[in-house]
């Protein structure tokens, strides 16, 4: 499996933490405390009496086998769980013509790792879902590196669909994210469906951010001549003469962003751009970085 | 400039064999995928599909081709005007009234210049100076260099395109021909089947007062300077071709085995039928009788006018005068301008194309250049 993350962007991932804004400090504790143990659910390790332990956590079972004192630890569940949600429409297949096999959908592969090395580093849970018509990849929240590695498995496994998912099919996300996580949703936000349920998931007080996936022709439209323009989607196709319409459709794609960016400042999205010639971790270190350590680049 | 061959301008034609070369690749429109489409579709506009390749290489290729149709048409173009002054020099004048160190040419076949030896072969002067005047472009002053006395003119006039200076100086004409005066002299060798004609000859020369040399076919042959009839059969002796061809004159038989040649009558009756024909042997000339020498074959023999017809075809038709006073000889205006000899302008093109050939090698072929057409 070809390593996701690019061996730059890892080193810069380092220093960089995915923040949540609304489930700080909600549960009393501090930011991202994965590896503090104590009581909980979920069974993390035994491990030998030292003295000072409550008496109640001693596992009596254990003592009769053993004849040694051990104390159950569980881990206690992070606060947060990171959601990265990936449109798996047909459009998001586009690649620029400058490197044909680095797709839109590479790019949130990748950057969807990052995401979840970064989560696992600060030991917060994360989870993945794939969204189009096509049906839905899941990967249920959790932490640690079994967790990553079942992420990138999944990832390798990802497949596009057509269009984005039909509001019917939206269902798992309503009923697996809480209502503190954080949704990650790398869309190229040409869907309507993808930004209505940005706008949906922000309204019910989901914390939400959006980074665009966007190719390097769409910011430059550098075509020269005649081409034969086809949607992905929709099969529609357009015979024109690229020069021709650069102006034009760099006006209209710019009010067509500008407008998206109203939408979803609206209703306090955060959301950034990613530029298929730049590197991934950009638009996370704009959305999460201190100010300093934003435009590095 | 025009062309001989127009219609060979069809073959132009083949231009598009380039423009279809030049098109081609372009035809295949590259589709891409583009999920932005819906900010592109408010203005499909239509594309001009006709796109060419290489426009410099395209451009050589159309002009070669252009060139090799032109080339096929055969182009001829008339020079420009010369205005530059013509002097030509009839041979025979005197070459110091020439101003010195000027171009000046012989009126001679394809006019040499003046460096050339004179030419000493008598020239048909008149004709020459005609075909000077419809040779030379529109407009160029000629001036001609004659004699006193101009040799080897015609009866036509002189009648030129151009207003000539017309400059006469010392000198008598190249080369001097003599004027040969030609007393009539006959020799008439009988064989023994023609005994009965040689009283009508022998009373044509009584009536020319003339001493013929009568024989028969055996006596020795006369000098070349008399006119010999030869009245036998059979082939023609060896001694008398031989004697003919060196110069003489030869009235032959009708019961001669005729001689090859092309035969012009010299003399005919009434009714346009020949009586005597003609014809070149080597430098002489041989004649013969059509018909045998009777009577009743030739009722023009017991004629009054026979020895005049006779010695009229024997001394042939008198040669022209051919010498005049130059002064009396000026050229007259008003003849038909000729147009200008056009040339052939193929070379010319040729060499256009081989280097536009080349030039097209070098675009198509240099390292330079992309994969397409």
């Amino acid at each position: 499996m070809a390593d996701l993350i690019p061996a730059d962007v890892r080193s810069r991932l380092r220093n960089l933490r995915i923040v949540t804004q609304r489930a700080v400090g909600s549960h009393g504790i501090g930011l991202h405390q994965s590896h503090s143990r104590g009581a909980g659910l979920e069974f993390a390790q035994y491990r030998a009496y030292e003295p000072g332990d409550e008496l109640r956590q001693i596992d009596w079972k254990l003592y009769a086998r053993s004849d040694k004192f051990f104390v159950r630890e569980a881990e206690r569940e992070s606060p947060v769980a990171i959601w990265v949600l990936i449109d798996a429409s047909a459009s998001m297949a586009q690649a620029d013509a400058g490197q044909p096999d680095y797709r839109r959908i590479d790019a949130a592969k990748s950057m969807a790792a990052c995401i979840g090395q970064m989560a696992m580093q600060q030991g917060d849970r994360f989870g993945y879902m794939a969204i189009s018509d096509d049906g839905m990849a899941l990967l249920p929240p959790a932490t640690g590196l079994r967790q990553r590695d079942r992420l990138l498995i999944e990832l390798s496994q990802m497949r596009t669909g057509t269009g984005f998912a039909a509001e019917t099919q939206l269902g798992p996300v309503w009923e697996r994210i809480g209502a503190h996580d954080l949704i990650i949703l790398l869309s190229d936000c040409f869907d309507e469906g993808a930004i209505a349920l940005a706008e949906k998931l922000g309204s019910a007080g989901r914390e939400i951010v959006v980074v665009e996936m966007l190719t390097a022709a769409e910011r430059d439209f550098a075509f020269d001549g005649g081409y034969r323009f086809r949607d992905p989607e929709t099969g529609e196709e357009l015979l024109a003469d690229g020069a021709a319409l650069r102006t034009e459709f760099l006006a209209r794609f710019g009010a067509a962003r500008a407008e998206l960016h109203k939408r979803l400042d609206a209703i306090g999205i955060r959301h950034a751009a990613h530029l298929l010639d730049e590197p991934v971790d950009l638009p996370l270190r704009r959305l999460f970085g201190g100010h300093d350590a934003a435009e590095y680049a | 400039m025009g062309l001989l061959a127009p219609l060979a301008l069809l073959a132009i034609a083949a231009i598009i064999v380039p423009l279809a070369i030049h098109i081609a690749r372009r035809s295949e429109i590259q589709t891409i995928n583009f999920a932005a489409l819906r900010w592109l579709r408010q203005r499909p506009k239509p594309r001009s599909r006709l796109r060419f390749d290489e426009w410099p290489l395209l451009l050589v290729r159309i002009a070669l081709i252009a060139l090799i149709a032109l080339l096929l048409a055969r182009p001829v173009w008339t020079m420009a005007e010369r205005p530059a002054a013509y002097i030509a020099v009839v041979p025979g004048a005197d070459l110091r009234a020439l101003p010195p160190r000027v171009e000046a040419h012989w009126v001679a076949p394809l006019f040499p210049t003046i460096d050339q030896p004179q030419p000493d072969e008598p020239l048909p002067i008149a004709s020459l100076i005609r075909q000077l005047d419809a040779q030379l472009p529109i407009g160029t002053p000629l001036t001609l260099i004659v004699p006193r006395r101009l040799a080897g003119v015609d009866g036509g006039l002189m009648q030129l395109s151009r207003k000539v200076e017309w400059r006469i100086v010392d000198g008598a004409p190249r080369p001097e021909t003599p004027i040969k005066a030609r007393p009539m002299a006959l020799a008439i060798r009988t064989g023994e089947t023609h005994r009965s004609s040689l009283r009508y000859l022998s009373g044509a020369a009584t009536a020319w007062q003339v001493k013929a040399d009568a024989g028969n076919v055996d006596s020795p042959l006369p000098d070349s300077s008399r006119m010999l009839i030869w009245m036998d059969r059979g082939t023609i002796p060896d001694r008398l071709a031989r004697w003919v061809s060196e110069g003489g004159t030869a009235l032959l038989a009708s019961d001669m085995i005729k001689v090859d040649g092309p035969y012009a009558p010299s003399w005919v009756d009434e009714d346009g039928m020949p009586l005597i024909e003609e014809a070149k042997y080597g430098k002489g000339r041989l004649l013969r009788f059509t018909r045998p020498l009777t009577a009743a074959a030739m009722p023009e023999l017991l004629e009054a006018d026979f020895p005049v017809h006779l010695m009229a075809t024997l001394r042939g038709a008198p040669s022209p005068p051919t010498q005049v006073m130059a002064a009396d000889y000026a050229p007259i205006t008003g003849g038909r301008s000729g147009e200008a000899a056009p040339e052939n302008a193929g070379p010319w093109i040729a060499l256009i194309i081989a280097a536009l050939f080349l030039l097209e090698r070098w675009m198509a072929t240099r390292r330079t250049r992309s994969i397409a057409p």
